[in-house]
């Protein structure tokens, strides 16, 4: 009541229209985005500790595993290395044979991307924005761009970068887009986050397109951030409306958005000679 | 244990509640600590704590959260000078009228930062604005409780 300085309402005055400005300049223009990459390596550890309780209860059900359930979980990964072994036997000869076709062709060999584990350390709070913490950062390569992908699909992209942090967009928030690819006949789309896990929306779809519930969409490569060939999502439904100029058509992400623990980092040779891209052009 | 650590230690504590990893699903469902614990510690000691706490706190947020900074900042400025403009009255209510102004207090909170948020595009429905409004209140008996046994030499009310 006999506080010094100026009165509650005043300070209440000048610190919201000062918290307003800061809100339009952070979403009208880029002038902090260099204070965002900076804050990466300070922000994102919290993250960290908050998975703390959660790191302990993995930790101990790991532990306190019985005899028996280990036993059966290492024979199932036994199988499954035996099956995937087998296709890797086909697969050995199928990319020599590919490289072969490739070389009549005059086309550029295909290369093989290397690969970079990194582990979840936290999501973004807010349920309509779809982010990932990743304990990775610079110090490990990882660049603004780099494809993020799982066991099944298609992850999303990195967008901040710290010494050893990274924070990684989804392909389903409400702010991304890729161009993508029907497996089956190599069609072109573009696939919309929606800000639901399980489903993209493929814009721009004529009426007259072959496309079909069940079909694989894949990356096109085009737009030079994603590496061709990587699946997407799977078309779940399509929905034709004459009075609208084209179809409705959604689709299910491969990947597990919102159970998987791990994710790969993907360094691609193309994406990574090319300076920060100008954007795609109209393809 | 002095005051001021437990003032610290309790909104380290909220912070790490907001960004502990829960599937979107049940992320709708987490309550908004940080604001109640500006809104308890202001009316616990209304002459430390004040707007330009809560701005810090609410700024603070906003870095480790990630939405469009300013957004925590707006809304617990705002509800901090709310709570300091009524903390006699709330303090003189019985713990039921006191959750339902929390209702109002959060509400509110939820209706300013999702307004911000909106600027890049990520405004939530406004269910998801009542259910944690809802959620907020009903942890407010919770946390006066807690604080009653944590705070024994300080009780304020």
């Amino acid at each position: 009541m006999f506080a010094k300085g100026p009165s509650p309402g005043a300070r209440l005055t000048v610190l919201a229209l000062l918290a307003l400005a800061i809100a339009l300049i952070y979403s009208k223009t880029t002038w902090l985005d260099g204070v965002r990459q900076r804050l990466v390596d300070v922000t994102v550890p919290i993250y960290w500790l908050a998975d703390i309780p959660g790191d302990i209860g993995r930790w101990s059900q790991d532990r306190l595993a019985s005899k028996v359930d280990l036993q059966e979980e290492n024979r199932a990964l036994r199988t499954e290395v035996l099956v995937l072994k087998r296709k890797l036997q086909q697969m050995a000869a199928l990319t020599a044979e590919n490289t072969r076709l490739r070389q009549l062709l005059n086309s550029a060999d295909t290369i093989e991307d290397r690969v970079l584990v990194a582990e979840l350390i936290g999501v973004s709070p807010d349920p309509m924005k779809h982010k990932v913490m990743i304990n990775r950062g610079t110090a490990d390569g990882v660049y603004i761009g780099q494809p993020v992908v799982d066991a099944y699909g298609l992850v999303g992209q990195v967008v901040e970068v710290g010494k050893h942090t990274g924070r990684v967009l989804l392909i389903t928030d409400s702010s991304h887009a890729l161009p993508v690819q029907i497996n089956r006949n190599g069609i072109r789309l573009v696939a919309e986050g929606q800000g639901n896990l399980f489903e993209l929306q493929l814009r721009f779809v004529s009426s007259t397109m072959d496309i079909q519930e069940g079909d694989l969409l894949v990356t096109s490569g085009l737009g030079q951030r994603f590496p061709p060939g990587y699946p997407v999502a799977q078309v779940e439904k399509v929905t034709h409306d004459p009075g609208k100029p084209f179809a409705t058509v959604t689709a299910r992400p491969m990947a597990e958005l919102n159970r998987n623990r791990h994710v790969l980092l993907v360094f691609d040779r193309h994406s990574m000679q090319d300076e920060p891209a100008a954007p795609a052009s109209g393809n | 244990m002095p005051l001021i650590f437990v003032m610290l230690f309790s909104l380290l504590v909220a912070l790490l509640a907001a960004v502990y990893p829960l599937s979107p699903n049940l992320s709708v469902y987490r309550p908004e600590l940080l604001c109640l614990l500006v809104i308890y510690w202001i009316m616990h000691s209304p002459h430390q704590i004040g707007v330009g706490i809560a701005w810090c706190v609410g700024l603070l947020q906003d870095l480790v959260e990630d939405g469009v900074w300013g957004g925590h900042a707006l809304a617990l400025a705002l509800v901090a000078y709310i709570s300091l403009m009524s903390y006699r009255r709330l303090r003189s209510y019985s713990i039921s009228q006191q959750t339902f102004w929390i209702f109002i207090f959060v509400g509110i909170h939820q209706l300013f930062v999702n307004w911000v948020q909106g600027l890049s595009g990520y405004a939530a429905p406004a269910r998801y604005m009542v259910i944690s409004a809802f959620v907020s209140a009903v942890c407010w008996p919770l946390l006066v409780l807690l604080m009653f046994l944590l705070l024994r030499r300080h009780r304020a009310f």
